[in-house]
């Protein structure tokens, strides 16, 4: 079905709509169709795992929506479409500013006790900045962005991620550096961070590096979802550890499990995400991956990233079987 | 021609003026209206009310001294017949200018002497701005070294006469001595009252603590100084005596939200029915306006002399003459929008074969005759029986003898089962033999005020919607209303590029675009039309409930009428005397018209001497309701309580199918 | 986009009030339906750094929600008065309130205390863009600080109806004649349009539009952003990489510098369309008082009762209530 079949199915839709007498749900379809239309220009031509030549937004909704035998699910599937949360290349690079004028430096001024009355409290907050480690959790997160973005300099340029250095790094050798470059704080950033199974190890390594003398941690995700919120809040992070999102995702922005937790159009996705969650894995049984209809650890996430869908994202969107097409194909790395 | 565009992707070149970009309004612009609306260019004043997008700001537009000079650079004839075509103009719009802020910064502390001064200053302000615009484009005309175009105009391509005329005017008594006697230019001139409008500009913004004494006593008369403006010009060889004065008003309506804010709105409109009131030769205004926005016995300031029309002014309510009337030979709207459809089309740079008739109808080609038109909804040669929708009661020799017609002609079976229904005419479900040829047939007017109905029922019996193509559908959608009709294109156009993106078809290539693509386009601007009664500036979602209230009871009505008794119901009438007696609900349908949400007009009543007044929905939200916009037969007779009835239901009725 | 050097304080209402504190400080508010209205003078009461309070009670023009949002603000006055403070001092304000009232009532501050925080999450522009310009340019008001309330949700329908006229915000209106023309018409996009695209080109087609995207947001508000952009896109050609910029919802000094690097720090004429989140807005508003630009706006006459429910808490258990510095010790925080 290409794009302008879609739009021939969609009329014919709207026409069904209309004749039971249904305005809403004749206006609705149409404005979704032309929603995604106007979203495939400004934002999913440039999802990295699908540039040229592989197939465009467009041939991808139109197979996707294939998958489904059935028009009502068709339509719900649509709506999820319209529903996702896509975090294009502009909007990645608006988070990684954010991050930096909002929680990186307003954590400076913070714990450096800096005086907000003080008119060269600028060149202050560029001092401790100078003194910052700047590094990613994991290596999904381009640091160098981060630093280039933000025209943040300083002279450590070693900056590795954190999930490897607890897997294989050397305290000793940590602090020798930190003690070299006169590092005064650590800011560990990620792009994305959904349940925080990842990142709590790493962020614990961090904030015991040098445990006679605690040097301040802020944990600065991109985004943060609400998983991930309640893992660390239950990991009881020491006091010198600050967790602080440029952007938090909250419990209504993901699809619950929990019937009674999610809206009205959240159960129809729910409904739609298990019912053809046989199809979509191609018989995979649950626990492995795609890990079930609401994806890893049941996060039920709506999140596209303009590098990739994270497998936290509800596998219908991402996942690729003999029986199933994705509309945003994943690339994992393992 | 690289890509495609849609022609009609703006939609309002001509409908505003902008600085610079006069070559988009001479393209765009139709002279073909020109004809309609002559009072404009010619001496006397003129109130010209329209709805938006009936053409009003264009023809003002004409006015405009850049857009003289942009037919000139073009070398394009000037849609203006020559001999009307001497005239200099001028305006004022209230809104930009801020002259409809007066009044929200008390002039002085003591409320009586505010009340009493605030429309003293705005008539000055509005003095001021004019006289200036006057010499500004004056200057414009001079300045483009242009002698013909100077000559044609009726202005000295010499600047020194305008110093002289200048000098004069600083030296007159109607500014109070207030330019002094150091005033040697124009240029001072130009200053002086620039400094002056600043001055009341910097005092609404707070950044000086009152009106400077020179202003304060010098505040000049509403109307006076403009008119010895023209005077001095006259008399100083500027212009010719032969050349007019045209002086706009722009935004005349806004001054009646001003109530809202504060009460000046009011005397402020008293404040411009003066400057019509002077009646002086010299200089001749332009007002345009909403058609309820202009009150019915307008009043002058400082007085309880009223303005008339046909005596102080002549209206000219451009909505009435687009209209289609009872002659369709004196619909001149047609016309107009063939030649703003083939100027978009040129202006993109489509081919254009010149021999095409009308480029509109090869792009759109006819609309369907009904028989036509039901082939768009049912193609099969063996109808389903619930298209005919037969009653329980009738003989099965009956329905068969429906079906054996509708195999051959849907429509007249459709027909059929509606005559077989109405009083005096059921008997037929028991005439033996059946009649060869069926009764309905013969009766032509009775088959051609139901087509309409009979085509919505069908469609919607086979779970479609009215579909909308052809020329003469998007004409009669339009309602006669250029913006309206510009958003019909605008969309199919959209949904052509849509169906044709993945078709490779030459870029200047002129296509015809098919029934089906129409439709869709078509369906689209009707939403957009009908959203936009609560989104536009203006928007009221009161009106918008009302509409769809409205909407919902002509659909409901038409479509359970299986009788079609009653195929005219996609409209209401009252009484005159019931509205007129009813203030509250009069006013509410004025503002729905005055939106142009709903269209009014006279209705002959089926009882001798009954003077009642009808309305139907703007024809462009017919397709959103799936309604047809056709007026046939009688419509719904209503009262007034009937209709604050709906107007409370509507009130209460779920609002969730609104969109934001 | 060049990064400035400099640092605009703002950040959690609690870490900077106590930052600059101890003091005590004049609040400007208002009382609205929204719960939100009663946080930030919660919170700063709670640090002890309340003198005084004004504040007014905005009532809309009449409509079929008059009763349920009279319940709404008496139920805040109540709060109000919990607090400590006297709910016959609140002044009822007409939405449409004669401008002079709006002047009076910011006016009457100035001069009871040199250190004013004004809480801008319920004031509706029409009076916090004269209150930003006035209290901005007092040469008395040596501490400026803004203050803005998160509530847990929007509703989810159309927040305001029956948009007004377009037409300058009180103080903004245009001070040259003849009227300047504009190189950019900056937008703040919003949720509702309010036939902004047929505003923007009946009034001001020379100047180029550009758009700013509130981001980082939350996925509803995107969406409905998005849906915005659309609209105006659909009457308003935009060329996407030039014409449309993410800036930070949260950060006014994010947008100025956004507004300072495309009009090349003034060089270039704007005109302003606040339609984006109030902090964005607030951006907009010191801009254009440094710069004496125009804002345009069509106020509406009717805000939804439940325009925003709730009040969002944040890790620490406290509001999420942000201030912004806009005068610390009589210095302008903001300059170009």
């Amino acid at each position: 079905m290409e794009h302008n079949e879609l739009e021939k199915k969609v009329q014919r839709w709207a026409d069904e709509f209309s004749a039971a007498g249904d305005k809403a749900a004749r206006d609705g379809i149409k404005k979704t169709l032309h929603q995604l239309s106007f979203l495939e220009q400004k934002l999913y031509y440039g999802y990295e795992p699908s540039r040229p030549p592989n197939a465009g937004y467009a041939q991808r909704l139109a197979a996707w929506l294939k998958n489904l035998p059935d028009e009502a699910d068709q339509r719900v599937a649509m709506r999820v479409a319209a529903a996702l949360f896509y975090v294009g290349h502009a909007e990645l690079i608006a988070l990684h500013r954010a991050a930096f004028n909002g929680p990186v430096r307003s954590w400076l001024v913070k714990i450096n006790k800096l005086s907000l009355r003080d008119p060269t409290i600028a060149s202050k907050i560029d001092d401790a900045v100078a003194q910052t480690w700047f590094c990613p959790i994991t290596d999904s997160m381009k640091i160098s962005e981060f630093m280039h973005l933000n025209n943040v300099k300083n002279q450590i340029d070693f900056r590795p991620d954190w999930r490897s250095l607890q897997k294989f790094g050397s305290k000793s050798q940590l602090n020798d550096y930190i003690n070299i470059s006169q590092i005064k704080q650590i800011v560990l950033l990620e792009d994305f961070i959904a349940t925080g199974t990842q990142s709590e190890k790493a962020i614990h390594f961090a904030a015991q590096i040098r445990p006679e003398d605690p040097i301040p941690v802020l944990v600065v995700p991109l985004i943060l979802c609400h998983k991930a919120k309640k893992n660390f809040d239950d990991n009881h992070f020491p006091k010198h550890v600050t967790i602080y999102p440029a952007l938090q995702l909250h419990a209504e922005d993901f699809i619950s499990e929990k019937h009674h937790e999610n809206s009205d159009e959240f159960n129809a996705i729910l409904e739609l995400a298990e019912r053809s969650y046989a199809q979509v894995s191609g018989g995979i049984p649950r626990g492995s991956k795609p890990y079930g209809p609401l994806g890893f650890e049941e996060t039920g996430s709506l999140v596209v990233l303009n590098s990739n869908a994270p497998d936290n994202t509800l596998p219908m969107i991402h996942w690729k079987s003999t029986s199933w097409i994705p509309l945003f194909p994943r690339h994992s790395r393992v | 021609m690289k890509t495609r565009k849609n022609p009609f992707q703006e939609l309002y070149v001509t409908e505003a003026f902008i600085n610079g970009a006069g070559e988009s309004f001479v393209e765009g612009f139709s002279p073909l209206i020109v004809q309609h609306a002559m009072g404009l260019f010619q001496p006397g004043n003129v109130v010209l009310k329209g709805l938006p997008g009936s053409g009003k700001s264009m023809l003002l537009n004409l006015l405009r001294p850049d857009t003289r000079i942009s037919y000139r650079n073009a070398g394009v004839d000037f849609p203006v017949p020559k001999e009307f075509s001497s005239f200099i103009g001028a305006g004022i719009n209230l809104n930009l200018s801020g002259a409809d802020t007066f009044g929200l910064r008390p002039f002085d502390k003591n409320p009586e002497i505010n009340k009493f001064i605030t429309p003293l200053y705005f008539g000055d302000f509005v003095n001021c701005w004019i006289v200036h615009d006057i010499f500004s484009s004056i200057i414009k005309f001079q300045k483009t070294g242009d002698k013909a175009l100077c000559h044609e105009v009726g202005v000295t391509a010499k600047p020194d006469s305008v110093d002289v005329a200048a000098r004069l005017l600083a030296a007159d008594d109607c500014w109070f001595g207030y330019f002094g006697t150091d005033l040697s230019c124009c240029d001072d001139l130009l200053k002086g009252l620039a400094k002056r409008i600043m001055a009341y500009r910097s005092f609404a913004q707070r950044n000086i603590e009152e009106i400077p004494a020179e202003i304060q006593h010098s505040k000049t008369d509403i109307g006076i100084p403009i008119t010895k403006a023209v005077q001095h010009l006259r008399d100083s060889g500027v212009i010719g005596a032969h050349v007019q004065v045209y002086v706009r008003i722009d935004q005349y309506e806004e001054l009646a939200w001003l109530d809202e804010i504060r009460s000046y709105g009011a005397v402020f409109q008293q404040v411009i029915h003066k400057l019509l009131g002077l009646r002086d030769s010299r200089v001749s205004y332009r007002v345009g306006t909403r058609r309820f926005a202009w009150a019915p016995d307008p009043t002058m300031f400082g007085t309880t002399a009223r303005i008339e029309n046909e005596r102080t002014h002549k209206e000219i309510n451009l909505d009435e003459i687009l209209l289609r009337h009872e002659n369709r030979r004196t619909w001149t709207f047609p016309k107009i929008a063939a030649d703003i459809f083939r100027r978009r089309l040129k202006n993109s740079g489509y081919q254009l074969n010149g021999k095409r008739v009308s480029l509109l109808r090869h792009v759109v080609g006819r609309s369907l005759a009904p028989n036509g038109e039901i082939k768009e909804y049912v193609k099969s040669d063996n109808p389903a029986d619930r298209l005919i929708r037969f009653d329980k009661s009738w003989p099965g020799d009956f329905n068969e003898y429906l079906r054996r017609i509708a195999k051959d002609d849907l429509l007249s079976a459709v027909l059929g089962s509606a005559w077989a229904r109405q009083k005096g005419k059921s008997g037929i479900v028991l005439e033996r033999p059946l009649p060869e040829t069926p009764p309905w047939e013969s009766k032509v007017w009775w088959k051609k005020e139901r087509y309409p109905i009979a085509l919505m029922q069908i469609a919607s019996r086979n779970q479609q919607q009215l579909r909308w193509s052809g020329e003469e559908e998007l004409l009669a959608l339009s309602g006669s209303n250029i913006l309206a009709f510009l958003s019909l294109c605008q969309h199919i156009w959209d949904a052509w590029l849509r169906d044709m993106q993945f078709e490779s078809l030459a870029d200047d290539e002129v296509p015809q675009i098919s029934r089906s693509v129409q439709s869709i386009g078509v369906q689209e601007a009707s939403q957009e039309w009908f959203h936009k009664i609560g989104n536009s500036e203006h928007g009221d979602y009161r009106r918008e409930r009302f509409i769809r209230y409205l909407g919902e009871i002509f659909y409901r009505r038409l479509i359970d009428d299986v009788a079609m008794s009653n195929p005219g119901h996609n409209g209401f009438s009252i009484k005159i005397y019931d509205l007129e007696s009813s203030p509250s609900i009069q006013k509410f349908l004025n503002t729905l018209e005055d939106f142009g949400d709903l269209m009014g007009m006279k209705h002959t009543s089926k009882t001798k001497g009954e003077k009642r007044w009808k309305w139907y929905l703007n024809p462009i939200l017919s397709p959103y309701f799936n309604i047809f916009h056709v007026h046939t037969k009688e419509p719904i007779y209503a009262t007034s309580n009937q209709v604050n009835e709906w107007i409370e239901q509507a009130t209460h009725s779920n609002g969730s199918q609104r969109n934001g | 986009m060049v990064k400035t050097a400099t640092y605009r304080p703002w950040g959690k209402l609690r870490e900077v009030m106590e930052n600059i504190g101890p003091e005590k400080f004049i609040f400007l508010g208002c009382v609205s339906t929204e719960d939100r209205c009663t946080s930030a003078l919660s919170e700063l009461s709670k640090l002890g750094m309340i003198d005084t309070a004004s504040l007014v009670e905005i009532i809309d023009v009449e409509s079929e929600y008059s009763e349920l949002a009279l319940k709404k603000r008496e139920k805040n006055i109540n709060i109000f008065e919990n607090l400590g403070f006297d709910k016959d001092s609140i002044k009822k304000v007409n939405l449409l309130e004669v401008e002079e009232e709006i002047f009076n009532w910011i006016e009457d501050c100035i001069g009871k205390n040199p250190k004013v925080v004004l809480d801008i999450s319920s004031l509706p522009k029409r009076f916090f863009f004269p209150a930003v310009r006035i209290l901005l340019r007092s040469q008395y008001v040596e501490d400026l600080i803004v203050v803005y309330s998160i509530p847990i949700r929007y509703y989810s329908g159309n927040l305001a109806e029956r948009p007004s006229d377009w037409r300058a915000l009180p103080l903004f209106g245009s001070q040259e004649y003849p009227d300047p023309k504009y190189n950019l018409a900056i937008v703040g996009v919003g949720f509702l349009p309010f036939g902004l695209p047929d505003l923007l080109k009946s009034g001001f087609m020379e100047a180029k539009p550009h758009l700013f995207f509130p981001f980082p947001a939350a996925p509803s508000t995107y969406t409905k952003t998005w849906e915005f952009v659309r609209k105006i896109e659909s009457s308003l050609s935009l060329n996407g990489n030039d014409q449309l910029a993410h800036v930070n919802a949260l950060d006014p000094s994010d947008t100025f510098d956004h507004i300072s690097w495309l009009t090349k720090r003034g060089e270039l004429t704007a005109l302003f369309a606040p339609y984006g989140p109030k902090p964005m807005s607030l951006g907009m508003a010191i801009y254009a008082t440094i710069t004496a630009s125009p804002v345009f706006y069509t106020q509406p006459r009717v805000y939804h009762p439940d325009y925003s429910i709730g009040i969002k808490i944040g890790a620490d258990g406290h509001p999420i209530v942000y201030g912004y510095c806009l005068k610390l010790n009589s210095r302008e925080v903001y300059q170009l």
